[in-house]
């Protein structure tokens, strides 16, 4: 089996690599001490299994199984000894490792893998999410003032939920209109339009760059809240 | 107070020498670290970065064999994100018999 690891302790990617080395069957094809750089990787290879901790800063390890679309086995680590069980939602977990990881214990699980089924379901929740509602036709009309007015939506670049009303940014205008962000959703194209606050749905196309939990759009910094970052991820077509 | 060892470096590292001793480094070297940035963060008052830091801590303080520390670990990091973080200096004492120990391996 092909493995990844993927912790930001090198002190845990180190014991987990020794006991992999001890068995044949196992290959660690690689290590990452981030979530971002394994899911470049796994764009580009396809591995058997994955060595995945669970916390780490700014993309937890929930985080990253939401962006695999037909993700491998996953063997989870944690420091936590309590370790709630919100991860066999996922058909994908085969087990969970408390670090430090003691060999018989990764054995273990390692036997649990290699009996593990292949996975018939996809292990992304997301996806169900995901709206099958398309939307026709390239404007949207607002009422404003008694009068409606056209708003293509390759203009739009931001639309912020301000109370009772939501305040769309153009590049050419701004304009403020009696309805709700969820209104508005259902009537954006989803190839373009991603919500990624409660507060905001961004034009996915006119995203400038990504920082950390923000992204930039025009001058204006958007928050990504922790529940839509693995959306926003999915949807980056990463190098 | 319990005291830290290499008890359960070794049972992980089992017959080999050379993975006991690249364990140890990585540990002189991520710990001091770790523990440099749960400091800031602290001073920053700065409490869910801290409780973080503090989780991310939790596997050198096990792999140090310091089970109350750890159970000590387990509540300042609740506290932390409770915002209200009352064990520090208890938590320092954990932190500094870690230091001290790593530092003459």
């Amino acid at each position: 089996m092909n493995c990844i690891i993927i912790d930001d302790e090198a002190l845990a990617r180190a014991i987990i690599t020794n006991h992999c080395s001890k068995q044949a069957d196992l290959n660690v094809v690689s290590e990452f001490d981030n979530a971002i750089a394994a899911i470049k990787y796994l764009n580009q290879e396809r591995v058997d299994l994955i060595f995945l901790d669970i916390h780490m800063p700014d993309f937890t390890g929930f985080d990253f199984i939401q962006t695999l679309k037909n993700p491998p086995k996953i063997i989870l680590t944690t420091s936590d000894r309590n370790f709630a069980i919100e991860a066999f939602e996922y058909e994908c977990i085969v087990d969970y490792l408390v670090k430090p990881v003691e060999f018989p214990r990764f054995l273990k699980a390692i036997q649990k893998a290699r009996q593990f089924q292949t996975i018939s379901k996809k292990a992304v929740p997301i996806d169900k999410e995901v709206k099958t509602q398309t939307t026709e036709g390239t404007d949207l009309y607002v009422n404003i003032d008694r009068r409606l007015i056209k708003i293509n939506f390759d203009s739009i670049l931001i639309i912020e939920a301000k109370g009772d009303y939501i305040l769309i940014k153009t590049e050419g205008k701004n304009y403020t209109v009696h309805s709700t962000l969820k209104k508005i959703e259902e009537k954006l194209p989803e190839n373009k339009f991603l919500k990624i606050h409660r507060s905001f749905v961004i034009n996915f196309h006119k995203i400038v760059d990504i920082e950390d939990n923000s992204v930039l759009i025009a001058k204006d910094v958007i928050p990504i809240s922790r529940s839509n970052r693995p959306i926003l991820m999915k949807r980056l077509n990463l190098l | 107070m319990e005291k830290p060892n290499l008890k359960k470096i070794e049972l992980i590292a089992g017959d080999s020498l050379e993975f006991k001793e690249q364990l140890i480094a990585i540990i002189k070297e991520e710990l001091p670290i770790e523990i440099n940035l749960y400091k800031n963060h602290l001073v920053d008052n700065e409490y869910l970065k801290c409780a973080e830091d503090v989780h991310k801590l939790k596997h050198k303080i096990s792999i140090l064999n310091l089970d109350a520390g750890y159970e000590r670990a387990i509540s300042y990091e609740n506290e932390l994100r409770a915002g209200a973080p009352k064990s520090a200096v208890l938590f320092d004492e954990t932190l500094n018999a870690m230091i001290n120990f790593v530092e003459k391996l």
